[in-house]
């Protein structure tokens, strides 16, 4: 048995978990019939729902570890004014049970998430460094590199950096480069490879499919997010819509072009099958960007009262906990009972 | 895969002159950077290892050129960095293009179809 502040980490550990696991399993359930949903939205706003839902375990977890603890901590800090009994920190954990079982099972898939994040992180700095070794810096700031793949892209974590093939460079006309351009600085100025990674840690909760199904979503969004910014800043909407649609289109094709040539197709054949899997709205994502673009009607954004009421909400709901309010004993203690932690 | 500093420039060399001995790179790196022919001797070796350069023997000495062209091998690089990013769900860059994507010509020509009537209607529209 493990005593003490060891035992009621361990618990808290265990709640923690659990929630997360739990809450996970139900919003993937909800998912499907929510995606329609979302289309209603702007590309502002649908990346501020996926942000609240992937969000959403963690703040669950959090709420019903503060649950657990409300007694102490309203206590210690003068807030409880109706307790009829006090809850010392000193968690009795016993290892051999269904919850040491838990623990253990949750502590060494963290540990394999940990272990093989790391090892994939390391193969691809060392990938990115080996690139890096071979571009050149242009005039823009942004880098080119002699490769026959017609491409650009931002990388890096902290300090993007923008790449543009000479294949690309070579095959655009000078209005579509600086499309092409002026979308990847809309990424790095955004530092969405940051937020596309941060987004990812907050998805690793869920089964891999909706993981995958979220962040196939929000990368979208990203993708067109930045296409809206080239657009803006084009003067006539419509004329730069059209032109970042056409060349999005132009360079789609030179890569397939690219891919279809006989030295090429061994080395990708086994690497189309990796597509943009569980987007359940559109066929690719390029369709989707083409659409986007093309769309008479952004959509709409929500009203900033329901911000302002969820935050008051979430406030509320905080503020009830920690001054022990009759609901929050009840499920403290329906929480005690399910892990029958009686210290 | 990575590359030293030397190495890339050993492999730079071998692009633009095609093939090399070791005495022939050492001399033109001894002009620029210096360093001994133990060390570009080492750089050739572990380049061969890493199957980037090719060898055959001529005489007492081997001739070193590159595996594959330039082109050929900065594609195979970005490839790596952008496909096995996208395989994998935690890719951490934003590309203008999935390289990974699903996508044929009919698919582009709909598409392609599809930006020209928007541009049309609208035109109509606006006069």
């Amino acid at each position: 048995m493990i005593m003490g502040a060891a035992g009621l980490m361990l618990h808290l550990w265990l709640i923690m978990g659990l929630t997360l696991v739990i809450c996970a399993l139900c919003m993937a359930a909800i998912l499907p019939r929510l995606w329609p949903r979302l289309a209603r939205f702007n590309l502002t706003t649908q990346q501020q729902l996926l942000w609240c839902w992937v969000l959403l375990p963690y703040l669950l977890a959090g709420y019903v570890v503060m649950l657990v603890l409300t007694p102490v901590v309203g206590h210690q800090l003068g807030l409880a004014l109706n307790h009829h009994h006090l809850h010392y920190p000193q968690g009795h954990f016993h290892g051999v049970s269904w919850q040491g079982a838990c623990v253990l099972l949750l502590m060494a898939v963290m540990l394999w998430w940990l272990l093989t994040t790391i090892w994939r992180h390391t193969q691809q700095h060392q990938h990115l460094r080996t690139l890096w070794a071979f571009a050149e810096r242009d005039d823009r700031g942004g880098y080119r590199i002699d490769s026959d793949i017609p491409n650009a892209f931002t990388v890096g974590l902290w300090r993007p950096k923008i790449l543009i093939s000479r294949a690309l460079v070579q095959a655009l006309s000078a209005e579509e480069l600086e499309t092409v351009y002026r979308h990847e600085l809309a990424h790095q100025q955004a530092r969405d490879p940051l937020r596309l990674w941060l987004f990812k840690l907050l998805t690793v909760v869920f089964v891999p499919a909706v993981r995958q199904s979220l962040y196939a979503k929000f990368e979208l969004l990203i993708e067109q997010q930045a296409d809206a910014v080239v657009v803006r800043q084009g003067g006539d909407a419509v004329v730069a819509a059209t032109l970042v649609a056409a060349t999005l289109v132009k360079v789609h094709r030179l890569v397939l072009r690219h891919q279809t040539l006989p030295h090429q197709k061994t080395a990708d054949s086994h690497q189309k099958t990796a597509g943009l899997s569980g987007c359940a709205f559109y066929t690719t994502a390029i369709e989707a960007r083409v659409r986007q673009l093309l769309a008479d009607d952004p959509g709409r954004a929500l009203p900033a009262l329901v911000g302002v009421f969820g935050v008051l909400l979430l406030a509320s709901i905080v503020v009830l906990t920690l001054t022990g309010s009759y609901f929050t004993h009840d499920l403290h203690h329906s929480i005690e009972m399910l892990l029958h932690y009686h210290p | 895969m990575q590359l030293g500093e030397l190495e890339k420039l050993v492999l730079n060399y071998l692009w633009a002159q095609g093939a090399a001995d070791v005495k022939q790179v050492h001399a033109h790196f001894q002009k620029t950077r210096g360093g001994s022919l133990n060390t570009i001797q080492s750089t050739l070796d572990r380049l061969h290892k890493k199957a980037i350069l090719k060898r055959e023997k001529q005489g007492h000495a081997y001739l070193y050129r590159a595996a594959m062209e330039k082109e050929v091998f900065l594609g195979a690089l970005i490839r790596r960095v952008t496909l096995d990013f996208a395989a994998d769900p935690n890719h951490l860059l934003a590309a203008f293009v999935d390289l990974s994507a699903d996508f044929d010509e009919a698919h582009l020509d709909h598409l392609e179809a599809l930006i020209k009537a928007s541009r049309q209607q609208k035109m109509d529209a606006s006069s």
